[in-house]
């Protein structure tokens, strides 16, 4: 600021950056600059724009997960079938593909798949009135299962690479951002805007911090969840045909143990797990620094077989150091 | 029908049911499924099996999940076959090892949940992958081949007509956890934690000691779960475990067991084995894709989820007369 603003606008400006980070994103940025400070040192490939540019690749196929899952955990809902959904989608529309449909079809149906996926989760757990969690923990093995059985075991290839299609969402950037990065960046932002500044944003948010005060408000408790669900499944699929636009390929295995990056990045990102708090900027701060510690374990030569344990561990960290931050001894179980 | 209605609210008398009617289904469709090798096999899968669904089930009786049961099996599987094949260590110290880190890292799991009051889905969830981690670190990915022959015969000869060496230890933890949880302080405990917690601690158990020893119970199980596995396969496979989560929610759900805690039985949750056995069993003998095998787990626990519920509706009120 090089003019002295009047007292209003300085109050302005403070409510405004108080409402874009909050308590939390502040740690997160912390610990992002950090990470960022850290691989900088260590390593003289990490500050190239190529590294960089491919680190945001890496995070965009989790990005879209995590938006959904991030939704529905805002919501006091959890969703850890996203990773066969995934995988199932991508499956679908290779096979498609494959068996000679026009492409848009076939990207049409994989969502589709993605969508009906995330309404039959929502479905159930309404109508046997189960936690949602003991749902999609079942549909995480039936979509893996289906998406195994349909490919046959086996990768999905042999795609034709040159079409319109694979063109855009394959190969397409500007600049060394790709189209998928970009569409993931702004389907982003706008749920965060929808999030902030509507009424529906605040409906959900009022629904996960209590569900029972919410339903005697008047708001759709129930109904909201089987949406979140169903939008946590329809942009998992979204990401699944982005996926086989990317690698010309779907591995039915596609997305195993995304699960647990996807949950990492929404709680890394101050999303609190028993719902009513979080934002979708926070959500991308998490799957920043998750994916700059991917890129700094390889960086550094960590075996990849290493990796998974110390990216559980980073976990737990960051859990402990959320519940340290907010008070210790203060409850957070979901 | 005084006589069918008290029966019909034990938990492990429609499971029971159930079991009976699938062996005659099956039997009857396929006449080798009751040679004695065929029981034989079955026995082995449901001694392995059961004990996976023991270690989840005390997790489920304190109104908890543990997603870190196939990977603390896995670990202590490896371990076993490491031990034995890189250290030369005899059979029973090995063992005795392997459970020792299952223990330990069922310990890790309770201590954390009940020090953090974060839910236990997440904290094993991230303890999931530290313990995988740890094993494909090790292992690199490659399995021990070097299993002693006692180990391997013990891991798959009958002792007695179609009874395997491996229905022993399984019998004797699926006695115990009855004994415990139906005879022994620290087994109300666990149940009266599960069953309201608030009210537990009002009435003086210590809530964090519970869960620690639940959670370590749970890991020692697992642990002994990989192990028979280990000496079953011959070989100390790392992906040991990786399948174990779905089977074992299935068995304690089928048996009656309620999600939030305090409420499970050991004898319907080792029918519940049996059941998911026989529906493999059948789905293998009728040349059915395998990676179905999944789909029929999962939707088997949820309409065993929702048989709970129902049950509880009906039972209610019958209850209270």
């Amino acid at each position: 600021m090089t003019t002295t603003p009047n007292d209003s606008e300085r109050g302005w400006i403070r409510r405004n950056t108080r409402s874009v980070l909050r308590f939390e994103e502040l740690g997160i940025l912390g610990a992002m600059v950090l990470f960022f400070v850290v691989g900088t040192v260590s390593s003289p490939y990490f500050l190239t724009v190529n590294n960089l540019a491919g680190i945001l690749q890496n995070i965009t196929f989790l990005g879209f997960l995590s938006i959904g899952v991030g939704l529905a955990l805002m919501a006091g809902e959890i969703d850890i079938s996203v990773g066969s959904v995934f995988g199932l989608t991508a499956v679908v529309s290779a096979m498609v593909i494959k068996a000679g449909y026009p492409i848009t079809e076939a990207a049409a149906l994989g969502v589709l798949t993605g969508l009906a996926c995330g309404l039959v989760n929502g479905l159930v757990a309404q109508l046997i009135r189960v936690p949602v969690i003991v749902v999609t923990l079942a549909t995480l093995g039936i979509y893996r299962a289906i998406a195994l059985a349909l490919a046959g075991g086996s990768p999905v290839g042999g795609l034709p690479a040159s079409h319109l299609f694979f063109d855009i969402f394959g190969q397409g950037a500007v600049g060394q951002i790709s189209f998928i990065t970009i569409l993931f960046l702004v389907v982003a932002l706008v749920v965060e805007i929808i999030l902030r500044c509507t009424s529906s944003g605040f409906r959900l948010l009022a629904i996960g911090s209590n569900p029972q005060a919410a339903h005697l408000v008047g708001f759709h408790v129930e109904r909201t969840r089987i949406l979140l669900l169903a939008f946590s499944g329809l942009i998992a699929g979204v990401s699944g045909v982005c996926s086989v636009a990317y690698l010309d390929t779907a591995g039915p295995t596609a997305g195993s143990g995304y699960e647990l990056s996807v949950l990492a990045a929404v709680i890394i990102g101050g999303v609190k797990l028993s719902g009513g708090r979080g934002s979708i900027f926070g959500v991308l701060l998490g799957l920043c620094v998750i994916g700059i510690f991917q890129n700094l374990v390889v960086l550094w030569g960590i075996s990849p077989n290493w990796a998974q344990g110390v990216s559980g561990l980073v976990l737990i960290a960051a859990m402990t150091l959320t519940w340290l931050a907010g008070g210790g001894g203060r409850s957070t179980a979901a | 029908m005084q006589f069918l209605s008290r029966y019909g609210r034990t938990d492990w008398f429609g499971p029971l049911l159930v079991t009976i009617l699938a062996a005659i289904i099956v039997g009857s469709l396929s006449p080798s499924f009751l040679s004695a090798f065929n029981i034989q096999v079955l026995l082995l899968a449901v001694a392995i099996n059961a004990l996976v669904a023991y270690s989840q089930m005390i997790i489920i009786a304190i109104g908890e999940m543990n997603l870190s049961v196939g990977a603390i099996g896995g670990l202590a599987a490896i371990s076993f076959a490491g031990m034995m094949q890189v250290w030369h260590m005899p059979i029973l110290p090995a063992a005795l090892l392997g459970i020792l880190i299952g223990l330990l890292g069922g310990i890790i799991n309770g201590v954390i949940i009940s020090l953090t009051g974060i839910s236990a889905f997440v904290i094993t969830l991230a303890s999931l992958s530290i313990y995988k981690g740890i094993n494909l670190g090790i292992t690199e990915a490659q399995p021990f081949y070097g299993i002693p022959n006692l180990v391997k015969h013990l891991g798959n000869a009958p002792f007695l007509g179609p009874l395997p060496w491996l229905i022993i230890p399984t019998a004797i933890v699926g006695f115990g956890l009855w004994l415990m949880l139906t005879r022994l302080p620290i087994g109300r405990c666990i149940l009266a934690v599960g069953g309201n917690r608030h009210a537990a601690e009002l009435s003086g158990i210590s809530i964090r000691l519970t869960v620690i020893v639940a959670h370590a119970l749970s890991g020692a199980i697992a642990a002994l779960a990989g192990i028979l596995l280990c000496a079953r396969l011959q070989i100390g496979q790392p992906t040991i475990g990786d399948d174990w989560l779905i089977l074992s929610f299935a068995a304690p759900v089928i048996g009656g067991a309620v999600l939030t805690g305090g409420h499970v039985s050991v004898g319907a949750t080792t029918l519940g084995v049996v059941i998911v056995a026989i529906i493999t069993e059948a789905l293998v003998l009728f040349n059915i894709d395998p990676f179905l095998v999944q789909v029929v787990l999962g939707v088997l626990i949820l309409w065993a989820v929702g048989i709970n519920r129902l049950r509880e509706f009906r039972l209610k009120p019958l209850r209270r007369a």
